[in-house]
């Protein structure tokens, strides 16, 4: 009967120490992406904080949906989505965007901040929902929302 | 290219020299502005607060004004009413529904507080209406749902009693259902606007002046100076004045650059036109045309003086060429310089294939490499222009063929222009490479005319199959190539055949470049409705149980930070309205989601709310509301029946601590479905941004988890073998697959995504039966009638700028052809489509009002069958009259609403709780049975039915429309349009191209015998008419040039008669003269024999005498002989300083009309020589007729100047002179015509001679002549 025990311990042992560095290798993989998605979040803060929207317009795909404070909501081209949130920026100006909350452990990561703007000497606040997807392995752009 | 300093230049130097200054102080003028901004700021900042401030009471005070005189001008009018006759009453009526009353709310209530008239809801209810006794003649404010109204009280004493006027004017609408914002509705939101700054307005009497000392607040006073409400507004920051400063000096300078570039611009224009070379002078126009361009772009003009909607990316937006065309508004700027490019090519292209001469013998290589070259850039400018149309579609929310209207918006407008200009732009650079391409190759093949032209197309078409085949993603389709091509030729044919230099081949450019551009946007548009399918499968992955939870706590928050809800828990009993304007501006009505909003007494009473659909089962909440500790929180809900998530927010809402009440968000997610399913239809526009191009109605979706498929939408279920096809397809790295696929024997374009995670593998497949991606003909009509409209309206603008030379064409036969074909034409057309219109108008509308009618029988007669007896019962039975017939409806008794089947939305004050004015008069006052409106909710028109009803005994009014109930017609207003103008353009393209040939041909013998009379006038007797058809114009033609003949032949004759009676006349006098001299001569002689004779001493006196006499009389003789050679010369000559030119353009147009093309070359508007202008001009003719009856097809003739002389050369393509002939061309009676007299050239000679000129033949060959005729300059 000890032998059996010692036996089950070692299987399981050596089940536990296949499985380990795969399970250890998914987590990895899966932290390496949540990294890079929060890397992109970052850039898009700077780039709406500083009404700079070249700073992540990279990170456009063919298909963005956005929902801005003036009204314009859709789906946008990448061209279009460029020009759309710079148009945008030049109106509402950012005084300073800062994302408060990232969730990266998800298949659609996603973030929000609170944008502070000027728009013709009238300042206001403004919430902004940010989700990304991972296409061809890299993240893309979903949908911004700003409201 | 030296500048000689004159007056001229010293006005450009001294412009140019004031702009740059002015830039230049400018700049300098900038940091000390600023910086006296800044040290002056706070009396400054008291002024800018003064300002904002009397701005925002003027404001006041002007609405306030037009209240009080609208409201003595009713006053006026009810004094002389008697409103207890019936009659008064609808008059009553009829007088508030004037314009004048149009944009306010008038209401007119007895002593007794009783409503008796009114024009709209009205604004205030019993008790509001009890409070204004306090306001009588004063202004002040009423908050009541979802509007916030200026009001006056007035009261006036007509028939024997006092009635109270209460006159409004709505200032705020608290919600909005546009999705762009729109500030016209709103006081304070325009007043931002107008003033740039922040300002609220509390509109009650009782609010408190900000503490807050960013802030400056102050009371609104009305007439009366009572405090009415409190303005709030941001104080101006230096900072922001600042910049505002900066930015307008900046903009300044940017303007005085743009001024002073269009200075130089048109101070070198004189400079640039003196550059022969006209590819040069391309070049220099084209690089300052493009330079400018991005000069204004740069300068963000006019970006930053521009915006609204055709500044707006959304509609229209590229990344081409560093974003010049990144808005609707931009691409028109860059559209107008590239027409302004291209059109000055055409100039350019047209003039020189005009002046095209023999190029010589050239190199082969060098000519196939060129047409290989030209070819391809006329090829890649098609790609381009293809690329530029899907660009267009692609990158633009405007649905060219989804959002048809009559008037388009300014937007599509303009996009509609761009299109076209785009078009226009790209056939016009096509046919200037086809102008190249044919010029060379006829004269490089010795292929003249319509043989080369043929091969020409069929080289191209050939061309165009090669140049797709070699690319990977070929723009548009092989058809529309080949349409392309053929109709660039057709023009060209035009252009080369038949000479056609009249303005109007633009018009046919115009409809061409509509075809092209027309038949592309259709093209891609269905390209973009495959693309489509991607789009849904991305907006149903994309939202996710994140997204919801983030929408419901962020309405949750912007809920907790309203004042409005918080305020109106003291104020208002029911917060359904407040509800419903906190929805409206949520995420969750923008997302268009199953949602619901609803507000909770401290006592977890219900106090109101919105939602669209009964999606909150109350016992949940009330759980929830118990359980409630947090001061927000969100409960999630799975639904044991169906996918579907409820997600249920709550928050308290407190006011000092002291606990309100709560409000509740519900958001649903259900994958299976479409969020926006359950949207009403006045929401149906703002439905989550999807901007596709296809009915979402006709979509199938398919769901497949670890490699099954669970859930299928659009009513189709897939078999194994299909679901195997899906599964098994090619995915790409994008995870993404097409197919085509037959499900249920129709043929389907699938678009499969795979949505991997770690626990489950996913596939959605979206698919469309291919029958339903447009491309017919209907959708072709809707752009290509925009384009119709701006070209005839381009057209009527052309004919007025060019007024002068317009008449003149108005006036000829066949532009009064033209117009005559098409009025007869058109206006039986006309008619009969406005006929049609509006028998379809009607018919739709009797369909509309029948069907309407119908269901207001249903329910009629289903509220007599279940008649109850108690008043409670009432109202169940309606409600479930609404629910079995399910057909929505409003019953009123007298004016006020007594049930509504769709209960949220009179709660929240979207349906009136007040009977329509109009109602009243026509069915209580007017006791008509049943009356059918046309009413309007926000945007959108809808029908109504009323009719008055017997409910136990007692009437009621009962209303059904179809803005909630559905109405189908078969042919839509907007189907009906799109059919009879697109078919009515169509018709007027087809007419105007038939009239216009028709009016050509008919009119064309006309024009060429006025042509030859004028030739005749001017001397040429060799001209002649030539017409085959038969009939009166064939009898004309024959007359007249029988009647030429007739009087060259007199001439002949009468010069023949003329010359021999001269020369008999001659004969006499010379014989007289000589006779004269020779007496004395004879005498003298026989003087001199006698003497000799007689050996006289004086012989050598007599011998020097008679000498002296015979010499004089030989030198009489000689006179003699000199006068007859002079009397024998040509006519007298006129000489004067002629200018050449203007001669050759006047003998040119004589030829007009006739068959032969004859250009004419010259750079210079003017030059002077010394000659008989008449004499001058008869040489040219002659010379031009002898090319013609060489059977020349093309004559150019070509003025130079050179140094002392110049040199008019005139060459002919017909059959040449023999080379042994050559030198007898100017000999008098030398002639190869069989009719001619040998004179012509002789002269021709003659007479150039006399003025110290020279004719000679410069070059002749079998394929033509050169004649070169030099002529000394005038001093």
């Amino acid at each position: 009967m000890k032998f059996l025990k010692t036996y089950k311990v070692i299987i399981l042992l050596s089940v536990f120490l296949l499985i380990d560095p795969f399970t250890d290798i998914n987590l990895l993989a899966q932290d390496v992406k949540g990294r890079e998605a929060h890397k992109v979040f970052l850039r898009i803060e700077d780039g709406l904080n500083s009404s700079a929207v070249d700073k992540f317009s990279s990170y456009f795909g063919d298909k963005n949906y956005l929902s801005l404070a003036n009204g314009t909501t859709g789906y946008f081209s990448a061209n279009q989505s460029y020009y759309v949130i710079k148009d945008f920026l030049s109106i509402y100006q950012s005084v300073s965007f800062k994302l408060t909350n990232i969730v990266t452990e998800t298949s659609t990561p996603f973030a929000s901040g609170s944008l502070k703007y000027n728009s013709k000497g009238i300042r206001d606040t403004a919430t902004v929902f940010i989700a990304l997807y991972l296409i061809n392995n890299q993240w893309r752009i979903s949908q911004i929302t700003i409201n | 290219m030296s500048i000689i300093i004159s007056n001229r230049n010293n006005k450009y130097i001294w412009l140019i020299s004031i702009l740059i200054f002015i830039i230049f102080l400018s700049g300098v003028l900038s940091p000390i502005l600023v910086e006296k901004k800044k040290n002056n700021w706070d009396r400054l900042l008291v002024d800018k607060i003064e300002n904002v401030a009397s701005y925002i009471s003027n404001s006041l005070d002007t609405r306030t004004e037009v209240l009080i005189e609208s409201s003595s001008l009713l006053k006026k009018d009810l004094r002389t009413l008697h409103l207890d006759s019936t009659a008064d009453q609808q008059y009553l009526f009829s007088i508030l529904s004037d314009n004048k009353y149009q944009n306010l709310s008038v209401q007119v209530y007895n002593s007794n507080k009783t409503l008796i008239a009114w024009n709209s809801e009205p604004v205030l209810d019993t008790q509001g209406l009890k409070k204004t006794e306090s306001y009588i003649n004063q202004s002040f404010f009423v908050s009541r749902k979802l509007f916030t109204y200026l009001c006056y009280a007035d009261t006036v004493y007509a028939d024997n009693e006092v009635m109270f006027i209460i006159m409004s004017q709505q200032i705020e609408k608290h919600y909005s259902l546009s999705q762009k914002n729109d500030l016209s509705q709103n006081l304070a939101d325009s007043l931002s606007h107008a003033l740039s700054t922040k300002i609220e307005i509390n509109y009650s009497p009782l609010a408190q002046l900000s503490r807050d000392g960013r802030k400056y607040s102050f009371a609104l006073l009305n007439n009366y100076s009572n405090k009415i409400a409190v303005a709030t507004f941001d104080k101006p920051s230096l900072e922001s004045a600042v910049n505002k400063l900066q930015n307008t000096i900046t903009l300044f300078q940017y303007f005085l650059f743009i001024v002073l570039i269009g200075v130089l611009s048109f101070w070198f224009r004189y400079y640039f036109t003196k550059i022969k070379k006209k590819s040069v002078r391309f070049i220099i126009i084209t690089s300052l045309l493009v330079s400018f361009r991005f000069l204004l772009f740069f300068f963000e003009i006019p970006s930053s003086l521009v915006r609204g909607s055709v500044n707006d990316p959304s509609n229209f937006s590229s990344i081409f060429a560093f974003g010049i065309v990144r808005s609707p508004l931009e691409f028109l700027i860059t559209i107008l310089f590239l027409l302004g490019i291209i059109l000055t090519g055409y100039k350019y292209t047209i003039e020189q294939y005009d002046e095209r001469i023999e190029l010589g013998r050239k190199n082969k290589i060098i000519f196939i490499f060129v047409t290989l070259f030209l070819t391809f850039l006329v090829l890649l400018s098609l790609r381009g222009y293809g690329a530029a149309i899907k660009s267009v579609i692609f990158d633009s929310t405007i649905r060219y063929f989804k959002d048809f209207a009559l008037v388009p918006s300014p937007p599509i407008l303009l996009m509609n222009f761009n299109i076209l200009a785009l078009g226009f732009c790209s056939i016009i650079f096509s046919i200037i490479l086809l102008i190249y391409i044919y010029s060379i190759n006829t004269f490089y093949e010795e292929k003249k005319g319509f043989a080369s032209f043929l091969l020409l197309f069929i080289f191209f078409q050939a061309a165009g199959w090669l140049f797709d085949l070699l690319q990977n993603d070929p723009q548009g389709t092989p058809i529309i190539r080949i349409i392309y091509i053929t109709i660039v030729f057709s023009l060209l044919y035009f252009i080369i055949f038949h000479k056609s230099k009249a303005w109007i081949i633009f018009a046919y450019y115009a409809f061409a470049a509509s075809i092209v551009s027309v038949s592309l946007l259709t093209y891609y548009n269905s390209q973009i409705e495959r693309e489509s399918l991607k789009t849904t499968a991305h907006e149903l992955t994309r939202t996710n149980h994140d997204l919801i939870e983030f929408m419901v706590f962020q309405t949750l928050v912007q809920i907790r930070q309203d004042a409005r809800a918080i305020n109106s828990f003291y104020e208002i009993s029911n917060l359904s309205s407040d509800a419903f304007i906190l929805w409206t501006g949520s995420l969750l009505y923008r997302e268009g989601l199953p949602s619901a909003l609803n507000f909770y007494d401290d006592s977890n009473n219900f106090v109101g709310g919105y939602q669209t659909g009964k999606i909150v089962p109350f016992k949940i909440i009330e759980k929830h509301l118990l359980e409630m500790k947090d001061s927000l929180r969100i409960f999630r809900e799975t639904n044991q029946y169906s996918n579907a998530v409820t997600y249920n927010g709550i928050v308290k809402l407190k006011n000092n601590q002291k606990l309100l009440g709560y409000a509740v968000v519900t958001a649903v997610y259900d994958e299976d479905h479409f969020n926006f399913a359950e949207l009403p239809r006045i929401l149906i526009p703002q439905r989550a941004g999807i901007s596709s191009a296809v009915d979402f109605n006709k979509l199938k979706i398919f769901h497949f988890y670890n490699g099954e498929l669970a859930r299928s939408y659009g009513g189709v279920n897939l078999s194994p073998e299909e679901q195997k096809q899906i599964l098994n397809s090619e995915f790409t790295s994008y995870s993404e697959s097409w197919l085509n696929m037959n499900i249920n024997n129709e043929n389907n374009l699938v678009y499969a995504l795979k949505l991997d995670s770690p626990d489950t593998k996913k596939v959605l497949a979206i698919a469309l039966e291919e029958k339903n991606f447009s491309w017919n003909l209907s959708d072709f009509f809707k752009v290509f009638f925009v384009h119709t409209i701006i070209i005839s309206l381009l057209i009527i603008v052309f004919a007025i700028a060019r007024f002068k030379k317009t008449k003149i064409v108005f006036a000829s036969y066949r532009t009064r052809l033209i117009g005559a074909f098409l009025v007869i034409s058109l206006i039986p057309l006309i008619i009969t489509a406005l006929y049609f219109r509006s028998i379809t108008e009607e018919k739709n509308n009797q369909l509309i009002e029948k069907r309407l009618t119908e269901m207001s029988e249903q329910v009629e007669s289903y509220l007599t069958l279940y008649a109850p007896g108690t008043s409670a019962g009432k109202l169940l039975i309606f409600e479930k009259a609404a629910h079995d017939l399910n057909i929505n409806f409003s019953i009123y008794s007298d004016k006020d609403l007594l049930f509504s089947s769709l209960e949220v939305y009179s709660e929240v004050g979207l349906i009136r709780s007040t009977l329509s004015s109009s109602v009243y008069k026509n069915c209580v006052l007017g006791k008509n049975e049943r009356i059918y409106l046309s009413e309007k909710l926000e945007n959108t028109r809808f029908n109504s039915v009323y009719s008055i009803t017997d409910f136990n005994n007692q009437k009621v009014i009962l209303k059904v429309d179809d803005l909630f109930n559905k109405v189908m017609v078969p042919l839509s207003d907007v189907e009906l349009d799109i059919f009879l103008f697109g078919v009515f353009s169509l018709a007027v393209l087809l007419l105007f191209i038939l009239s216009t040939v028709l009016a050509d041909q008919i009119s064309s013998p006309i024009r060429r015998l006025t042509s030859a009379t004028k030739s005749v006038g001017s001397g040429d007797l060799n001209v002649e008419v030539n017409y085959k058809s038969n009939g009166e114009i064939k009898e004309l033609v024959d007359g007249f040039n029988m009647m030429v003949k007739r009087i060259e032949q007199s001439q002949i004759e009468i010069a023949q008669m003329e010359r021999e009676s001269a020369w008999k006349e001659m004969a006499k006098q010379v014989a007289h003269e000589i006779k004269n001299p020779l007496t004395p001569m004879k005498l003298n002689v026989q003087q001199l024999i006698t003497a000799y004779k007689d050996k006289s001493p004086k012989f050598d006196q007599i011998f020097e005498k008679v000498t002296a006499i015979i010499i004089s009389q030989i030198e009489t003789l000689k006179n003699i002989a000199s006068e007859f050679s002079n009397f024998a010369r040509m006519p007298r000559l006129n000489i004067e300083k002629v200018n050449v030119t203007a001669v050759i353009k006047e003998a040119l147009n004589l030829f007009v009309e006739e068959k032969h093309e004859i250009k004419f070359k010259c750079d210079e508007a003017e030059i002077f020589v010394n000659a008989d202008s008449d004499q001058l001009k008869r040489t040219i003719i002659n010379l031009l007729r002898n090319s013609i009856q060489a059977r020349s097809e093309h004559i150019l003739v070509v003025l130079k100047r050179e140094d002392k002389i110049c040199k008019i050369f005139i060459h002919d393509d017909g059959v040449g002179i023999d080379s042994d002939l050559v030198s007898k061309v100017f000999d008098e009676d030398f002639t190869t015509k069989k009719s001619g007299m040998g004179i012509g050239l002789s002269l021709a000679k003659r007479f150039v001679e006399s003025i110290n000129g020279t004719i000679s033949v410069e070059k002749t060959s079998d394929k033509g002549t050169i004649f070169l005729i030099t002529l000394p300059l005038a001093d």
